[in-house]
């Protein structure tokens, strides 16, 4: 990032080919649109370019980046529709029953046991969604998806777990 | 995430493996190529935009300071006297030559217009020649003359080689270059030392020089 930042073209390249895969499917399993998620990976860039000065090495650039990202898909969900408060998510994760957790991928196909946890991501809240495929596809830990998320860590943990727990609900759900 | 690869230990969660394996099988979606086009062809402008803006803020740096340097040269030289510059004069030297240029004008400035030199006249015979340069009086006057003619008159005079010839040669040259009442006062000069014909001479070219010269009537009256 400094390297591009000092003005090598080859930095960039490098930069965003390390980092367009995870940054691609967050958004695309944040927002569940290919044409939501386009736009936003190329907005998430065009901030990236335009703040580059700014930037400052106190932070991990995939912290930074996926900062970004989570605020323009944040934005994006505000616009979309009315978002639930947190209250609200709770009672309705709270309300669900919780059912057996007898090792979900050796009782369904692969295909199913794909298609279910795609679901089950796409039925997730939103700060919840978020928290999980930080967790899940950038290997954050709690404090930095704290960060990304703007939340504190007792918050990040408390989504995570809640998270985790609703998709492996649906995953051993019957169909 | 590696499903082999153990979570964060700062905040493991239970079934979090089985979890994140099942995760790993989803598809690894990329952005296509069109959309990775448009995302580099949006960094690379801003890239080129500031290599090529650093070279004219360079050049122009550069040129700015070339130009000071150069007026600010230019401006010394203005102030710094050219004398002492040229001459290696102590600037003092310089001062006391300006302060004493007006009092003495160079040689070669001209006080007053002179007339432009008339045709030569005829040579004067050997005899009257002769006769002017037995005449030590006549060197006397002449020098009167001469004190009142133009300096480049004097600059002629001054470099005879004697007065014996220097005389001759007055005698033998035409009239010098001087005023008309300089030259009335030389032919009065010459009638009164009895050379009338010299004089007659003297007064003939004066009036071809000076046609309206108003002669006095003393040297009218010699008017043949």
């Amino acid at each position: 990032m400094l390297a591009w930042a000092g003005g090598s073209a080859a930095a960039f390249d490098e930069l965003y080919a390390r980092h367009k895969g995870t940054l691609y499917r967050f958004l695309l399993r944040s927002v569940s649109d290919r044409a939501t998620a386009d736009e936003l990976f190329q907005e998430t860039w065009s901030r990236v370019v335009v703040a580059r000065d700014r930037y400052r090495p106190d932070a991990r650039f995939t912290t930074w980046l996926l900062q970004i990202a989570h605020n323009l898909a944040v934005d994006h969900f505000r616009r979309q529709r009315p978002q639930a408060g947190a209250e609200e998510t709770e009672a309705v994760f709270a309300a669900q029953a919780a059912p057996e957790r007898d090792q979900p991928e050796q009782a369904l196909s692969e295909f199913e046991m794909r298609r279910r946890m795609q679901r089950a991501i796409e039925n997730l809240p939103d700060e919840q969604r978020a928290t999980f495929v930080l967790r899940m596809e950038n290997d954050l830990s709690v404090d930095e998806i704290a960060i990304v998320t703007g939340v504190g860590r007792e918050t990040a943990k408390s989504r995570l777990r809640y998270a985790m727990s609703r998709v492996r609900d649906q995953l051993t759900a019957s169909p | 995430m590696n499903p082999n690869t153990p979570p964060p230990s700062d905040d493991d969660l239970p079934d979090e493996r089985e979890l994140a394996a099942i995760y790993g099988r989803l598809p690894k979606d990329e952005p296509d190529a069109a959309l990775d086009a448009r995302v580099r062809a949006m960094a690379a402008p801003r890239v080129h935009a500031r290599r090529r803006s650093r070279w004219p803020v360079a050049f122009g740096s550069a040129a700015a300071i070339v130009l000071a340097l150069a007026v600010t040269w230019q401006l010394r030289d203005a102030r710094s006297p050219v004398p002492a510059a040229s001459h290696g004069v102590a600037p003092a030297d310089v001062l006391r030559e300006r302060d004493a240029a007006p009092a003495s004008p160079a040689p070669d400035a001209a006080p007053v217009a002179i007339p432009a030199p008339a045709p030569p006249p005829p040579p004067a015979p050997p005899a009257a020649i002769a006769a002017e340069t037995a005449k030590p009086s006549m060197r006397a006057e002449g020098r009167m003359a001469a004190k009142n003619a133009s300096p480049s008159t004097v600059m002629r005079m001054k470099s005879s080689p004697s007065p014996q010839a220097g005389a001759a040669a007055s005698a033998f040259a035409p009239m010098p270059e001087l005023a008309p009442d300089d030259r009335v006062g030389e032919i009065r000069r010459l009638l009164g030392s009895g050379q009338r014909e010299l004089a007659l001479r003297r007064l003939r070219e004066l009036r071809e020089r000076y046609p309206r010269y108003d002669l006095p009537q003393d040297l009218r009256d010699l008017t043949p």
